[in-house]
């Protein structure tokens, strides 16, 4: 097989079905964005540093800019987009909204997708445990404390389940 | 006149940005897509330290879909030298790098 010859790939994002023909050298975060229109997927490093790209495969928070698109086929993608549901905020969501956790917000998807994977392991996190599952998520705006107070606050109002 | 005694100080203010930021949709610069837009792409020295004697850009001018290739000549004779903005203890013109 060539680098430039095109496969045919398949996945669920956000619970819709797509498809797609890619180059097999095209990384995942490059199909959601330009392929799909998933442009809250953001591309800081392109190297798996600052997690503005993060996205859950199969439930568990990865980058998806040192992923291939194909070696996603067949797995089920949640990106930013498929967090609120219509109007209602996801409650990390709001947590972020009510404790100023971005100002820019181009790390504030990945942010939102790491937190969410850390409250599925601890349900009730330790400051340390919050920034240890953020340490691959950088953000140049707020310093950080406001976002560990988002998720502490989430982890605290969210009931359980409501964390998915 | 009609007075509303407000107390901001120490109150928080939600931010009307945000919402839209926490949804995925902020717009970026890398998400601008106008219509007939270029992409670039850089391509830097592979020598730490050298002189440019020349530099032959034809091998990829021919790659298909190719519109332009630049170099630092073409940046000198297109653009002006940028204005320090701390006194450099030389003269020499200080343009553009990629």
């Amino acid at each position: 097989m060539e680098a430039t010859d095109r496969v045919r790939i398949a996945m669920q994002v956000n619970e819709a079905s797509f498809e797609g023909e890619v180059e097999p050298r095209k990384t995942l975060a490059d199909f959601l964005r330009e392929d799909l229109g998933f442009t809250g997927i953001h591309l800081g490093c392109e190297h798996g540093v600052c997690g503005a790209c993060s996205v859950l495969l199969n439930g568990a928070v990865v980058h998806s800019c040192i992923l291939l698109a194909v070696q996603a086929d067949g797995s089920q993608i949640t990106t930013v987009e498929g967090l609120s549901k219509g109007d209602e905020l996801h409650p990390m969501q709001r947590a972020f909204l009510e404790h100023h956790a971005l100002q820019c917000g181009f790390c504030t998807p990945g942010m939102l997708l790491a937190a969410i994977d850390l409250l599925k392991h601890h349900a009730n996190p330790t400051e340390t445990q919050i920034r240890e599952a953020l340490s691959g998520n950088l953000c140049m705006c707020t310093g950080y404390v406001n976002i560990v107070r988002a998720v502490a606050a989430a982890a605290q109002s969210a009931p359980a389940q409501g964390i998915k | 006149m009609n007075s509303v005694q407000v107390v901001w100080k120490g109150k928080a203010v939600p931010l009307r940005e945000d919402r839209r930021f926490v949804m995925g949709q902020g717009t970026y610069v890398g998400d601008l897509n106008p219509s007939r837009m270029l992409h670039v792409g850089i391509l830097r020295s592979i020598h730490p330290h050298a002189k440019i004697v020349s530099i032959d850009t034809r091998e990829a001018l021919s790659v298909p879909g190719v519109v332009r290739v630049l170099t630092g000549e073409d940046a000198a004779r297109l653009t002006r030298p940028l204005r320090p903005l701390v006194p450099l203890p030389t003269e020499v013109p200080n343009y553009c790098l990629a």
